[in-house]
């Protein structure tokens, strides 16, 4: 199994953690990880990869939905951390956008005293952009990281996805955070946005 | 003879091990989700004694990279001898390039100040946090503040201002004063004073407070609504300098340190050392200024 | 100006740094090595293991020597050097069992399988100031020599280890080990994630076996006094060295050396609630490195007061215990005082400037209605009794 050579667990992960926590603050604003000569496993983007590097390690386990033994092996060889049988067990759960909703439910969204154990969820889309192309969502978000409103097009995220989100978000402190990804135009561009269970988003179609 | 190889210590980039590094991470990110709340981390020992400065470190060496540009402050001064020991520590175990100037770092720790110059929305501000439990002096139990905290249950800490308002005429917190974050979370802003409060209401930066001894961490996203508490016939002062202005610069709408001559005299001078070097050599860098409601 | 307007900071801190070491050695005395430390500082070197929670002689007696004998430093440093080492295992679970015995006692029972085996100690010694070490040299030669002859070799190959006292209670339905069955049982790391409370008790031992011994004595005292309930009876009382294993990426159980240890098991009482419960006894445990009686006695007396807790008594109460008897965290924390705090007590006396001003117009304003009154009074013609 591909343990990735050129990936410095140091200087990349802390780069690529900064731009997490960037996305995070300031929801909405894409942000492009630095490139890393990686061959990620079909089921995962390069940007999903590189969270996973940048953050799992073998005292937390992830989950994959709609992936196989590949992409779980992948995951545990480079990181160290390992496969969750149940979702709820995971601190991070990877996903497709278009995804059926309903392992939301089961995804761990912390308790009222410990609303930090709340699981982080990485949807991975085709492609995202801040200004709107066809076949996507625009998203408005608003809350804290935005001054005012901000808006960001994506395309392969599912509407029921982000019903079934908000649904398991609507009892702040609980909550799940989410990371969406998607390889960029160029080659081995990776980019992502953070959406925390603090943001409000609405959608339309276009 | 005890031989060398025993003992030769060679440090990881930013001397925090990558396991731990990685969980402090983790924990940053959630702190961003949950403004207010106190995340509780590892903590791990570091060689600097705990309530010095071991919670901003973990925060500082988690997120610093080698293109960062640091600086680090202790009661407004870069120059004061604990942020001058602990900018050393940095330094040696990141080889990153250290600053005096406020507006040229990318990340500033800080011990109970905000700087007086705007932070931008490139600049991360770390605190030093010595009790992050904003409840703990109403409370002395860790496992009722969090139920506290966990139902919005803040009555203790109404009363608490309410009682100091009717027996002293003011609510009696010089600093350190309690904030409601995003509208829910009752936390502390650490011990800066009344002046700076105000700063972390919908700023261009992220803060981030960490404590190290007591192993919480917790965040202000930018943007986010931070509101000092206060009744609605009591409302939220910041510390007043009427007629006075700083002996060093002329300048007075600034956070003003009293200090004592040899002679006994007092005088009073901007407390932000950065800020105070350069308004008595060029332009005044932009400040947020709170205007004390009647 | 304040001195902070200077920037000398730096200078400051490198010229205090330098007075240390100015200080060290401006008698010029003849320099001590870091293995006469280890061999002739022993009981030191086993607190500061204990308290640094780093089994390490040689790096304990590096660690006091590079400061003065400061306890605390000492155990700090072997702290902070533990934080950057990389964690390969988890030990298997060490069993005293196999213990080599060098020291092993009873208070429950005047005779016991195996015997009292005093062992080293200077319980039974007067305690009074000897200045032959000032004055000779020890003949350790002759003394090693003579005593060693005493030794009847025939008889060493007897000595095995030795059952635990407990376990005859245990045989005799005196004690059981399921009478605490709804207590928290997972194991947890505490150096690996913050404490959360209630604690479960492994949390509780490992830091109690990482605490401070003053202050555990303090606290373990103040239950013996009345600020708690426990008068607790020495189970058993054991010294010496225990093999340590791992488990290897493999799966093969490896031996990779012995510690010394010391253990209590102090014995105390159940407490009951229901009525026809039985009382019967429990056990209140204490491990820690090296030779220290006193802590694993303490440890063994909080163990034992943490299982029933109180908030009226301080120690049968976690949060009170296990955050007051942490001896970095306590070191850093009262010592830190030391640090400037003149905006934040500039703060406060803004404040309080502002009371005692109100309080003087306040004042003011009174006189004035005084003297108004008074006034009044004196104008006013009185009528005669």
């Amino acid at each position: 199994m591909a343990h990735e050579l050129s990936y410095d667990p140091i200087l990349h992960s802390q780069r690529h953690f900064r731009s997490l926590l960037d996305s995070m603050s300031r929801p909405g604003t894409i942000n492009e990880l630095s490139a890393v000569d990686l061959t990620p496993p079909p089921g995962l983007n390069r940007a999903s990869v590189l969270v996973a590097f940048a953050l799992l390690n073998a005292d937390v386990q992830f989950h994959l939905v709609g992936m196989t033994e590949q992409e779980a092996a992948y995951l545990t060889t480079n990181t160290g951390s390992s496969h969750a049988t149940e979702v709820a067990g995971a601190a991070f759960v990877f996903t497709a956008g278009h995804e059926p909703p309903a392992l939301l439910e089961e995804i761990n969204c912390g308790t009222l005293t410990y609303p930090d154990t709340a699981a982080t969820i990485v949807i991975q889309v085709e492609a995202m952009a801040q200004e709107p192309s066809a076949d996507g969502l625009i998203l408005t978000l608003q809350g804290p990281g935005i001054d005012g409103r901000t808006s960001v097009w994506v395309r392969g995220l599912s509407p029921d996805l982000l019903l079934a989100l908000q649904a398991r978000n609507a009892e702040f402190p609980l909550g799940i955070d989410a990371l969406v990804t998607c390889d960029g135009g160029g080659e081995g561009s990776a980019r992502v946005l953070g959406i925390p269970r603090t943001c409000q988003v609405t959608w339309e179609v276009c | 003879m005890v031989e060398d190889v025993k003992f030769r210590a060679s440090y990881n980039f930013a001397f925090i091990d990558e396991s731990t590094k990685k969980e402090v991470r983790r924990k940053i990110l959630k702190a961003v989700c949950i403004p207010g709340y106190q995340v509780p981390y590892s903590s791990p020992e570091m060689p600097i004694s705990r309530g010095w400065g071991t919670g901003g470190l973990h925060l500082t060496l988690s997120l610093i990279g080698p293109r960062d540009v640091f600086k680090i402050i202790d009661q407004g001064s870069d120059a004061s001898v604990n942020a001058c020991s602990l900018r050393q520590f940095v330094k040696r175990m990141t080889g990153c390039e250290v600053t005096f100037d406020t507006a040229a770092a990318t990340l500033i720790q800080s011990r109970h100040r905000v700087p007086e110059e705007i932070l931008t929305d490139k600049q991360i501000l770390v605190l030093q946090v010595p009790q992050p439990e904003v409840l703990r002096g109403v409370e002395r139990y860790e496992f009722k503040t969090r139920q506290m905290h966990a139902e919005a249950d803040y009555a203790k800490i109404w009363v608490s201002l309410y009682e100091a308002y009717v027996r002293f005429g003011t609510m009696m917190r010089g600093s350190g004063y309690p904030i409601r974050v995003n509208g829910r979370y009752i936390a502390t802003p650490s011990p800066i004073p009344r002046w700076d409060v105000p700063n972390l209401s919908m700023a261009h930066c992220l803060y981030l407070f960490g404590a190290g001894r007591e192993k919480r961490i917790h965040c202000i996203p930018p943007y986010t609504k931070v509101e000092p508490l206060e009744f609605e016939d009591v409302l939220f002062h910041v510390e007043a300098f009427p007629g006075i202005r700083c002996a060093a610069s002329g300048e007075d709408n600034a956070f003003l340190d009293e200090v004592y001559d040899d002679e006994g005299t007092r005088k009073f001078v901007i407390n932000d050392s950065n800020f105070l070097d350069k308004v008595r050599s060029g332009p005044r860098p932009s400040q947020r200024l709170f205007t004390n409601p009647d | 100006m304040g001195y902070v307007a200077v920037k000398g900071g730096q200078d400051a801190i490198d010229n205090a740094a330098e007075l240390v070491e100015y200080y060290r050695w401006r008698e010029r005395p003849q320099p001590i090595e870091t293995t006469q430390v280890r061999s002739q500082f022993r009981l030191l070197i086993d607190k500061v293991m204990g308290e640094g929670s780093l089994y390490s002689p040689e790096h304990a007696a590096l660690a006091l020597q590079q400061v003065e004998g400061d306890v605390f430093e000492a155990a700090f440093i072997l702290r902070a050097y533990r934080a950057t080492l990389q964690r390969r295992f988890y030990s298997d679970t060490l069993n005293t069992r196999d213990m080599f015995v060098q020291r092993r006692i009873s208070s429950a029972f005047r005779e016991i399988p195996g015997g009292q085996v005093l062992g080293p100690t200077r319980d039974y010694t007067q305690r009074l100031l000897d200045p032959s070490l000032a004055r000779d040299t020890p003949g350790i030669d002759a003394f090693l020599g003579e005593f060693e002859s005493r030794i009847d070799r025939t008889k060493l190959r007897g000595v095995t280890s030795f059952s635990k006292v407990i376990d005859l209670l245990m045989s005799e339905g005196l004690m059981r080990r399921d009478q605490y069955t709804d207590e928290d049982r997972r194991v947890v790391d505490i150096t690996r994630e913050a404490i959360k409370f209630p604690a479960p008790r492994s949390a509780r031992l490992q830091m109690l076996a990482r605490a401070e011994t003053g202050g555990l004595m303090c606290i373990g005292y103040s239950t013996m006094r009345g600020y708690g309930e426990s008068h607790q009876t020495v189970g058993e009382l054991r010294m010496g060295t225990v093999p340590v294993r791992i488990t290897d990426q493999s799966g093969r159980k490896r031996y990779i050396g012995r510690i010394k240890v010391t253990e209590a098991e102090m014995i105390g009482r159940v407490a009951v609630k229901k009525k026809g419960a039985l009382p019967l006894l429990s056990v209140g445990y204490g491990l820690c490195f090296g030779q220290n009686e006193t802590k694993v006695i303490c440890m063994g007396m909080l163990d034992s007061a943490l299982r029933n807790p109180n908030v009226n008594s301080p120690g049968n109460n976690q949060e009170f215990v296990l955050y007051h008897t942490e001896g970095v965290e306590l070191y850093g924390f009262t010592n830190h005082l030391k640090l400037p705090h003149y905006v934040t007590f500039q703060a406060g006396l803004h404040n309080l400037r502002d009371v005692v001003d109100r309080a003087e117009k306040q004042r003011g304003v009174r006189a004035a209605e005084f003297a108004a009154v008074a006034a009044a009074a004196a104008a006013t013609p009185k009528p005669r009794l």
